[in-house]
């Protein structure tokens, strides 16, 4: 059954929010997070004809990962690392902070860094994380502990408490 | 032990994803514009087939109404002699003797009585 435009545009509602925190912490550009999650949904528009509303939102997480992972990999090829803008929300907070739990979150391998976001942001379930990284949930409760070790590893918890 | 990520705050995403969505795909999903011209294209394709096609219908029309008089032409009276009305028959050489070779020709339909 084809993917209806409004079931569409209620995920979307639903999921930009979290949509754009998780990635905001990947790309760290906010121009580049709107247009993923914009290519996200035209993409799976695009194949409304093979998506069931029952698995579009899985479907949304994993089609913006792997945006953001290409986008990622693009930069690295062309040696472009932009510099992160302090959104507004962020702006109030300490900048030192902020700016080493960024630092500890971009030395983090990209898997790890994506189940803690997901867990944090996305409001998912470890199963829901599991189907939209296509991994076993047993896979994201380790990883998701060994990812959480290596951030405060990172940051240092023991000498920044 | 804390959870770091909490320091991280819930970013609101700048305004105007949804519209924006919504633009790319109305142009992305345009109505069938010209849907009319296939149809049109077929009748146009399909009247010039007829059109083409009937002369030889004719043709062969033609061809059947001329065996069915050449048919009558030969069937012949019970009495096993062929008449023919309005018309000469006259006989030629057939160069086979099971065969008789006519040449007939319609007579001028007669003239009507002078008026008085």
């Amino acid at each position: 059954m084809t993917l209806r435009e409004d079931a569409l545009h209620a995920s979307y509602r639903r999921r930009e929010r979290p949509l754009y925190n998780v990635l905001y912490r990947q790309l760290w550009q906010a121009e580049d997070c709107q247009d993923v999650i914009h290519d996200t949904y035209l993409r799976l528009w695009a194949r409304r004809a093979r998506v069931r509303e029952a698995t579009l939102d899985a479907l949304v997480w994993r089609t913006a990962l792997n945006l953001a992972r290409n986008r990622l990999r693009w930069r690295r090829l062309r040696r472009h690392e932009p510099l992160p803008a302090l959104p507004a929300a962020e702006e109030g907070a300490d900048p030192l902070a902020v700016q080493r739990l960024h630092a500890a979150l971009k030395a983090l391998p990209g898997t790890s860094r994506e189940v803690l976001l997901l867990a944090r942001f996305g409001g998912l379930t470890g199963r829901e994380i599991a189907a939209a990284l296509g991994i076993r949930p047993g896979t994201v409760a380790s990883r998701t502990h060994h990812a959480m070790a290596r951030l405060r590893q990172l940051l240092g918890e023991a000498g920044h408490e | 032990m804390s959870d770091p990520l909490t320091r991280l705050p819930d970013l609101a995403p700048p305004p105007g994803g949804l519209p924006r969505l919504q633009r790319a795909m109305r142009r992305r999903s345009p109505p069938l514009r010209g849907s009319w011209r296939l149809p049109v294209a077929a009748a146009v394709l399909a009247a010039a087939m007829l059109l083409a096609l009937v002369p030889s219908l004719h043709r062969l029309m033609q061809v059947d109404a001329d065996a069915r008089a050449i048919r009558n032409l030969l069937r012949t009276p019970a009495s096993g002699q062929m008449q023919v009305r309005d018309g000469v028959a006259a006989p030629l050489e057939s160069g086979r003797a099971d065969v008789q070779l006519y040449l007939i020709g319609a007579l001028p339909a007669a003239a009507p009585p002078p008026p008085g």
